[in-house]
């Protein structure tokens, strides 16, 4: 392969994964958005529905975009679910015991995931190799799949962002994300709105494992490192920031499987994490500048 | 003797200004009280003094010391105590734990056992004593708001920043704080600059009033020209006060 | 004098007793030590680090790197506390710009970040191979020297908390805002509190690594030990005189009984622990009702507020 075509290879994979991780940071903005609560356990959901479905593909064969169409009610489900047994009870404590157990709670369910995942499914990686015929753009190599997953994120981008500027629901999540308490004296009823985003999160990080599972691959482990990620690309782009997720999202694809190209796969991890603390020590607001409502 | 010299005091947030060229000065051992309707801008200034906020343009001159240049716990050992507007005690910490904190770092900055004799002393002063042990949590409103008074004093401030501390008062309460701000002066020989509404207790105490409106000073003076001036009259008081 | 019962009780433990038995309670020295310096931050002055084990894992390689260098084992010890000192006191400054939720996200993720460059620096660390030390069995040696740290800890921490530094963590803790208002100057203490507690830590994780003779990246980095000691912390009662003690006993004996019945899934059902604590009593067991009726019982009064003050605790 001639230079340009590593160079373009790599940018694509990097255009790839920050698509991804823009879909996960899609689902984070939401519920962190709503709910300012610190989900530690984002992450290991992605991992679990990439276990799930790499488990199911083999199970099954099914044409995996099924599988995340199918998986996509399941995990809404399980966003309510979560934030109803979760998250709602500790929201009416005294603040240094929300903290603590907000802690608890998410590390705690982080640790359960992420041990039952390698209980059921082992230590290995999991990837679902579904390869449908390629397609050659010239010297780079366009698998069909990864068309397919790009051609999918960028719809599910439009389709939030319709949801988010013309539906209802979606102004009053809008509501909540700028001003929590002229939302509430608006008379939001923020109790369902927050299922509602917890749901969607969830669901969005759903999708965003499958793919991630057909691009690449996912282990147990890979939970926490990956809420890092989805952390990084939101203060990145600006909480309540669509655009900025997008955009955040390319920016750390890129720069990861620009690092990985340049200094080699084994930094390539290290790059959210130096990014995520030089921004919140730099520019917390994040790029696009958007203003953090914080107490 | 001038005690605290603002001069041409800006503050701005984004476009707001909420504080516009502000100049006055409070000499040594002065009751002075600011008034203003709300939104006027006092909060911010004390905000501006105290070092909560950076000035955006002017000079703050204290005891010859630039207050802007200026850390927080700078500002409180250079002398400038302060109470909040709305109380807020440490609540997990007893009242005199709360007096203690300020004892030991504010401008006395004595060792622990001679703080915790001039805190319990703090306490008296503002008639808190009873309650020493008490968590700050259980205290009524009307109590945290003499541990601000009690907190702010144990610094040893030479110039006092009291913001709104007879709000929610009833006449009795009021003529009573009035008699402990004067102490406060007299006994303990504390400057001070005052932020209030409740214009009883302004005419009571209150040696030179200083009258902010949008921002910027309207009226400067003792207490009976500043309320019969048609500045003041129009922009605050709304008909000439006569006592 | 209950302490120095217990002391002393400990100290001929090792005598009596069978050698799992003395490995049991040596190890819970170490996660001691590593809970109580991570509470004098979070409970004491308010800041989360969930990241704490970082220190753990940096003196636990800096020892080893010494050792292999061939330093005198003293100055290895010393080496692991002081290179965990250096580090807490490097990481202040980009740390403290934050606050709440967010400290404690960054100081979490800062274990990813020492993982992989400990996987990287391969020069230094010896990459995913790790450091072997040259075998020797130390079991009674470590076992006196952690309960030396651990009671030195104990001491520390009580003692700060007696003088005007306690009181300005506390404010801290409170309020910060408010207590630079009165004075207290927040950086510095800050830093005295991350830096006392990442000296101890980084000492605990030299120790470790004498008993263990190797260590890797994910030994002392991994996220699924670096937070059992935070989790016993809390599950005991953050910011309380007894909290991170019950909790270090409670959940390590809990732990040596799982061991035995389950051979899988210790990880959940420690996870699962937390949840339920996280759910039911964040404030830990030392602020729960019964343990309170239990010490109001011993000091023969009426039951307080239970928090944690200057000069004499909950």
């Amino acid at each position: 392969m001639t230079a340009l075509g590593t160079f373009a290879q790599v940018v694509l994979n990097g255009l790839l994964l920050g698509g991804i991780y823009a879909l996960v940071a899609f689902g984070l903005s939401l519920i962190y958005g709503v709910s300012r609560v610190l989900n530690l356990t984002h992450g290991t959901f992605l991992m679990l529905a990439g276990i799930l479905a790499s488990g199911l593909y083999a199970w099954t064969g099914w044409n995996p975009f099924f599988i995340a169409a199918a998986l996509v009610p399941a995990f809404f489900v399980l966003g309510g679910l979560f934030w109803g047994l979760f998250v709602r009870p500790n929201l009416t404590r005294p603040p240094l015991e929300v903290v603590i157990g907000s802690v608890l709670i998410t590390v705690g369910l982080m640790m359960v995931i992420e041990d039952v995942s390698l209980f059921f499914a082992g230590p290995s990686l999991h990837s679902i190799p579904y390869r449908p015929p390629e397609v050659r753009l010239g010297p780079v190599a366009v698998g069909t799949a990864r068309t397919w997953i790009l051609a999918c994120i960028l719809v599910l981008t439009v389709a939030l962002q319709l949801f988010l500027r013309r539906s209802y629901v979606g102004k009053g999540i809008r509501a909540i994300t700028e001003d929590y308490a002229g939302a509430l004296l608006s008379g939001v009823d923020v109790a369902r709105l927050n299922v509602v985003c917890f749901g969607l999160g969830l669901a969005l990080v759903a999708v965003a494992g499958v793919f991630y599972d057909m691009v690449f691959a996912i282990g147990p482990y890979m939970g926490f490192p990956l809420t890092v990620t989805a952390f990084t690309v939101i203060i990145l782009g600006g909480i309540g920031s669509l655009v900025g997720s997008l955009l955040g999202g390319i920016i750390l694809g890129l720069a990861e499987t620009g690092t990985a190209y340049v200094l080699g796969a084994k930094w390539a991890p290290a790059i959210s994490v130096v990014t995520l603390l030089l921004i919140l020590v730099v520019r917390p607001q994040g790029l696009l500048g958007y203003r953090l409502t914080h107490e | 003797m001038t005690l605290l010299d603002c001069r041409g005091v800006t503050k701005r947030f984004g476009g707001l200004v909420a504080v516009r060229d502000v100049s006055f000065a409070v000499g040594l051992g002065e009751i002075v009280a600011l008034i203003g309707p709300n939104g006027a801008g006092k909060t911010t200034l004390f905000n501006c003094i105290s070092g909560v906020y950076r000035l955006t343009a002017g000079t703050l001159r204290f005891d010859g010391r630039d207050l802007a240049a200026l850390r927080r716990d700078r500002i409180c050992r250079a002398g400038v105590g302060r109470t909040f507007q709305i109380p807020r005690p440490f609540l997990d910490l007893s009242a005199l734990e709360n007096v203690l904190l300020g004892a030991v770092f504010g401008k006395g900055g004595a060792s622990l056992p001679h703080a915790r004799a001039a805190a319990q002393e703090d306490l008296a002063f503002v008639g808190l004593d009873a309650k020493a042990e008490a968590p700050a949590r259980s205290l009524t409103f009307q109590e945290r708001r003499a541990l601000e008074v009690a907190r702010a004093l144990a610094t040893r401030p030479k110039l006092l920043l009291l913001d709104e501390v007879m709000a929610g008062l009833n006449p009795t309460e009021v003529a009573g704080l009035v008699r402990l701000v004067r102490r406060i002066r007299d006994e303990r020989g504390v400057t001070v600059l005052w932020v209030e509404h409740v214009m009883r207790a302004v005419m009571d105490l209150a040696e030179r009033i200083v009258v902010l409106h949008q921002g910027s000073v309207v009226a400067d003076g003792p207490p009976p020209a500043v309320v019969r001036d048609p500045a003041v009259v129009e922009a605050y008081l709304g008909e000439k006060y006569v006592f | 004098m209950g302490a120095g019962a217990a002391l002393a009780a400990l100290a001929i433990l090792p005598t009596l007793s069978s050698t799992y038995l003395a490995t049991v309670v040596y190890q819970l020295f170490l996660f001691f030590i590593v809970a109580q310096s991570f509470d004098l931050v979070a409970g004491y002055m308010g800041y989360v680090n969930l990241g704490h084990y970082v220190f753990f894992g940096v003196g636990a390689y800096a020892f080893c790197i010494a050792l292999v260098g061939n330093a005198p084992l003293v100055l290895a010890f010393a080496g692991a506390g002081l290179a965990a000192l250096a580090c807490a006191l490097l990481l202040s400054y980009p740390l403290f710009r934050l606050r709440g939720d967010y400290f404690a996200f960054a100081t979490l993720a800062l274990l990813i970040l020492f993982q992989i460059l400990a996987t990287n620096l391969e020069g230094l660390t010896g990459g995913s191979n790790g450091i072997s030390l040259p075998p020797g069995y130390h079991l009674y040696a470590a076992y006196y020297l952690a309960l030396a740290v651990a009671a030195a800890c104990l001491v520390v921490v009580r003692g700060l908390m007696r003088l005007r530094i306690g009181l300005a963590f506390l404010g801290i803790r409170e309020d910060e805002q408010a207590a630079e208002i009165f004075g207290v100057p927040l950086l510095a203490h800050k830093v005295l509190g991350l830096g006392v507690s990442g000296a101890f830590a980084g000492v605990a994780g030299g120790i470790q690594a004498w008993t263990l003779s190797y260590i890797d990246p994910p030994t002392v980095f991994g996220m699924d030990v670096a937070l059992v000691p935070i989790a016993m912390a809390l599950f005991g009662g953050s910011g309380t005189a007894a909290g991170p003690l019950v909790g270090v006993v409670a959940l390590g004996l809990l732990e040596q009984g799982l061991w035995s019945r389950l051979r899988y899934l210790h990880v959940a059902v420690y996870g699962a622990i937390l949840i339920l604590v996280g759910l039911l009593m964040p404030g830990g067991i030392a602020r729960s009702g019964p343990w309170r009726r239990l010490a109001a019982l011993r000091a023969g009064a009426p039951a307080g507020s239970g928090r944690a003050a200057t000069g004499g605790g909950a």
